[in-house]
């Protein structure tokens, strides 16, 4: 039976930047092994499906006054799978910052040792700060990305069909060139027997035209910035359309969710302010400028939300996925800029502060709608906004028939319920 | 003299284990205490394999530790193969993670020739570079430097968040995503040829000499590490000093090192510009 699948988006302390600051909070919680069992086992227990990370594999900002994507995901997760039986993780690992085949023969390991819970979210950048280390002259402008994601993903599912198939590897792209002799593959392995079975999720993340070209031609699922209904509805029929046409399966949509519950709106509203007062001042203003690649100076808080596309016209960098979604959240209600920031909190996601009946309203929507088959949970503090989730919001999901009375026990069930689910 | 003996799970032996381990349950749990309960200093992880055919074990590591309590491990890595950003970024991880569990070595004539490495580089990276490198990267950002101060807002001195420079690897400095505990630094390894000279980094905690060649143990003082184990039954079956006792100490105690030092020759603050302190 189909139902809405529920990640839990674990950003280290949470999408706020006074999260770590949160009380009962301590500013190595997300450094410890403990942080990340508790999470496990409540995201677990609670019947959510997955756990995910996001990650560069350099600094994006300076962590003086918040800190932001620290851990290595793959080191993470791992504690994560040993505490639990169920649950799915997905890693987020740069295209840019990683050779194919080196890559491919960890995820084979990781696919074995998760026994299919695992899934691979696809990026392709790198922060500023990284770019030399990645040996590139300077950030690869958005094609030259998408260019060597493509053939990375194309590298990828041959070295991994060679290892299954017991077979020479070959490559000889214009990035990438391997001759590989079967002798040379980890073909005999529990790893590669097991790949026969399950093959590791692909999921992928990226608004640009050039991200959902990728993502309908290899992603099993997409994290994607959606803010406005009939505009997620769309884009997701028009990615099914063009996964199709590439004879694929197309893959399930997840938008993201930055969210608070409360028992009330008002209650809701205090608990996100409780955690959002702790933030520095005029942060949000700051990352909405650098998000969107937009001096903030030049962001006039009583402009209409949409003069953000003709500020961001001739910008490579900032995020196109997020531009989109924000630029029609903000014209779909009205806005002006600096509601938009506001509404925001620095995120380009939805965003919700209200009631689990309210939440279970927009779920509901999303879903029988056909603008979502799930979505990507961000909290503004971790574990807390979990925990008010799972204890809040998931019994009355339940009772909808939105998502599952008893969540679903087989250890494969999250790589197949993903891989299997379409509309 | 005591000896402190550093177990090698290659092959066979390894194969069992992430088996095991992927089974997970009380299968996993039952492996993960009968190996905490082994009375040796580290296990080491495809050390046994030739230079040229090490295979990443950081994967393999990661579930290791996830499933054991105080049991040490060795991890071998590729330097031509795995970016030492990535490496140092996951070592670092499991090291806060965990506790100070885990070392790294490399066998000294391991292939560096990455593709990480520019096609201009000036002279061939050896192991002990690609050791230094790593170790260098942890000094990117000391753990002292992580200040949490919850009340006032400041989480780190920024100005101790550092790019490194090195000597070899000079277009790599980081730094990386978190902090890393210089006392409580993995140690690092490297394991020569029977006859070998002694490696001159001051990067490198140990380097182990084989006995024989092509015996496929290695010893550097007190320290033994042996190989060849055929299976996982073989390995938890060892025969051990008869006083070796199980110890939950950290791994530079277990091979008697001295506490981690910087090893960066050079650093560069990279948030002189306060502005950037915001910035995605």
């Amino acid at each position: 039976m189909s139902s809405f699948i529920l990640n839990a988006n674990i950003y280290d302390f949470g999408t706020d930047a006074g999260a770590w600051r949160a009380p009962g909070t301590g500013p190595r919680d997300n450094l410890s092994e403990a942080f990340w069992r508790t999470v496990a086992r409540t995201a677990e227990d609670g019947g959510l499906d997955g756990i995910f990370l996001a990650d560069g594999p350099g600094l994006s900002s300076n962590p003086a006054i918040r800190p932001n994507r620290m851990v290595e995901p793959l080191a993470t997760l791992a504690v994560v799978l040993a505490e639990t039986s169920r649950l799915g993780v997905i890693a987020t690992v740069s295209t840019g910052s990683n050779d194919p085949v080196e890559l491919a023969s960890r995820l084979l390991d990781y696919n074995l040792l998760s026994q299919g819970r695992f899934g691979w979210n696809v990026v392709t950048g790198l922060p500023e700060l990284s770019t030399q280390d990645f040996k590139g002259p300077k950030t690869p402008e958005r094609a030259d990305r998408y260019a060597r994601a493509t053939e990375f993903l194309q590298v990828y599912a041959g070295y991994l069909d060679a290892v299954r198939e017991g077979r020479d590897f070959h490559h000889s792209g214009e990035r990438f060139q391997y001759s590989l002799k079967r002798d040379e593959l980890p073909t005999q392995g529990a790893a590669a027997r097991f790949s026969t079975q399950v093959r590791p999720l692909i999921v992928q993340a990226g608004g640009s035209e050039q991200g959902r070209r990728l993502a309908a031609q290899s992603a099993d699922a997409v994290f994607s910035a959606e803010t406005v209904f009939e505009v997620a509805r769309k884009n997701r029929l028009e990615l099914h359309a063009m996964a199709r046409e590439s004879g694929r399966r197309p893959p399930v949509v997840l938008p993201g969710v930055h969210l608070v519950i409360g028992s009330t709106q008002a209650e809701a509203e205090a608990r996100f302010q409780r955690v959002h007062q702790r933030g520095p001042k005029d942060y949000v203003l700051q990352r909405f400028s650098s998000l969107l690649d937009i001096p903030a100076d030049r962001l006039d808080p009583q402009a209409p939300a949409s003069a953000l596309e003709q500020l961001a016209g001739s910008t490579e960098r900032g995020s196109a996925g997020f531009r989109k979604s924000i630029t029609a959240y903000g014209v779909a209600n009205g806005l002006t800029i600096g509601q938009l920031i506001r509404h925001f909190s620095g995120f380009g996601h939805q965003f919700f502060v209200g009631t689990p009946e309210q939440f279970a309203d927009v779920a509901e929507r999303w879903w029988r709608g056909g603008a979502a088959d799930g979505f990507n949970l961000l909290f503004d503090a971790n574990p807390i906004g979990l925990r008010e989730f799972v204890d809040h919001a998931m019994p009355v999901l339940r009772q909808r028939g939105i998502v599952p009375p008893e969540p679903v026990a087989t250890p494969l069930a999250f790589a197949q319920r993903l891989q299997e689910l379409s509309a | 003299m005591t000896v402190h003996t550093v177990l090698d799970l290659s092959g066979q032996a390894l194969e069992d284990i992430l088996i095991t381990l992927a089974g997970g349950g009380a299968s996993a749990t039952a492996l993960g205490k009968a190996l905490d309960t082994l009375p040796v200093a580290a296990y080491a992880l495809d050390l046994g394999a030739a230079a040229a055919s090490a295979r990443d074990t950081s994967v393999a590591l990661s579930f290791l530790l996830a499933f054991t309590r105080s049991s040490r491990f060795i991890a071998s890595a590729h330097p031509a193969q795995q970016h030492p950003i990535n490496l140092a970024r996951n070592l670092s991880t499991l090291n806060a993670l965990h506790g100070p569990r885990i070392g790294l070595a490399l066998h000294a004539d391991a292939p560096t020739a990455g593709w990480f490495r520019p096609e201009d580089a000036a002279s061939p990276a050896s192991a002990a570079d690609y050791l230094r490198l790593v170790s260098s990267l942890w000094d990117s950002w000391p753990m002292d430097a992580l200040i949490g101060d919850t009340e006032g807002g400041r989480y780190v001195d920024a100005d101790r968040i550092v790019r490194i420079e090195d000597p070899v690897y000079t277009h790599i400095g980081g730094p990386l995503t978190l902090p890393t505990d210089i006392p409580g630094k993995p140690p690092l390894l490297l394991l020569s040829p029977h006859g070998a000279e002694a490696s001159t980094d001051p990067s490198v905690d140990l380097q182990l000499n084989e006995t024989a060649p092509g015996s496929g143990h290695f010893v550097s003082g007190p320290v033994s590490l042996r190989t060849g184990a055929p299976s996982l039954d073989a390995v938890l079956a060892w025969p051990l000093e008869a006083h070796a006792r199980a110890q939950r100490a950290s791994i530079r105690e277990a091979l008697q090192l001295p506490a981690g030092r910087m090893a960066a020759v050079g650093q560069t603050p990279v948030f002189k510009d306060a502005a950037v302190a915001v910035r995605v």
